[in-house]
């Protein structure tokens, strides 16, 4: 594999992505005041009102129709974005790993 | 090094979320004056934000209620650090003309600090441009710069009070006159 080859390899540019985002994490952590937890602080925001519960059932009628499309618009755009010289197994891997997330996410 | 680039960083995009705590929407109209184009806060990189969770400084307005101190609190506390307030109108000032009736506990700082307070009813859009100045010319040169030419240019006395002076205000309120003459 040429030099080229390994930078623009989808591996290294995860790594190189991972890398970044540590570095920023990092940077922010370090120019940050200290965070002081008093009183509501790691509550809910809720217009200032006290939660008592942190999670709420939804009432959408279509939600999870809608979240399925979401699903799908998500996996066609991203087969249809891959490069025509990608290998097809990945873009079927990527397919059916798609379609396993959504058939976990709503099997009940 | 990395201080100034913080400081640049913070000067150069202050959010601003506005909480109403019981203002007659007075002040909240001129809020909006002094963030639209006429007086364009937004020039300098004021952004009005819907959340407290992503706001720098607090424009809060309207005296401090019974019923919403605890909100109130609650707000401030959700705010990220470093966290600034200004207080916009008599009413968030002192809680007038509403103190003392029997909900209100006074202006704002009956419930958390205030950095720079805006007197007026309704406080005057300019006069709240110049107070978001005021706390900017503390991080950002630009704002520096805009304090001084107007300071040079205009009459500014009574347009913002900082703590300090409130609290000058107050104590000399509370001292009796000289009381009637013995003869
Ligand atoms: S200071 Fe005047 S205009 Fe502003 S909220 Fe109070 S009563 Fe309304």
């Amino acid at each position: 594999m040429t030099a080229a080859g390994i930078i623009y390899h989808p591996v290294t540019a995860f790594l190189l992505c991972m890398v970044g985002g540590w570095v920023l994490y990092t940077l922010g952590r370090a120019l940050a005041p200290v965070t002081r937890t008093v009183g509501g602080k790691l509550k809910t925001y809720a217009c200032g009102e006290n939660l008592e519960q942190d999670s709420f059932p939804n009432a959408y009628d279509l939600f999870h129709a809608a979240f399925i499309f979401t699903l799908l618009d998500v996996i066609a755009l991203v087969i249809g974005t891959v490069p025509a010289t990608a290998m097809l197994w990945l873009k079927a891997g990527y397919l059916v790993v798609g379609l396993v997330a959504i058939v976990i996410l709503f099997k009940d | 090094m990395l201080d100034r680039l913080v400081r640049w960083a913070r000067g150069k995009s202050p959010w601003v979320c506005h909480l109403n705590c019981g203002s007659c929407n007075g002040c909240d109209i001129e809020i909006l004056a002094a963030l639209t184009p006429r007086f364009d806060l937004e020039r300098l990189g004021v952004l009005l934000e819907g959340s407290p969770r992503h706001a720098d400084v607090l424009l809060a307005t309207g005296p401090v209620t019974r019923q919403i101190k605890d909100r109130v609190v609650r707000i401030y506390e959700q705010m990220a650090e470093p966290k600034f307030v200004v207080c916009v109108g008599t009413c968030g000032v002192s809680g007038s003309p509403f103190y003392p009736g029997y909900n209100v506990l006074g202006g704002v700082d009956a419930a958390i600090p205030v950095d720079i307070y805006v007197p007026g009813c309704p406080a005057r859009p300019d006069a709240i441009a110049y107070g978001v100045l005021k706390l900017l010319a503390t991080l950002n040169s630009q704002a520096q710069e805009l304090v001084e030419e107007i300071e040079a240019t205009r009459d500014t006395v009574g347009l913002i009070y900082m703590p300090e002076e409130i609290e000058e205000q107050r104590e000399s309120a509370q001292t009796p006159g000289p009381g009637p003459s013995e003869n």
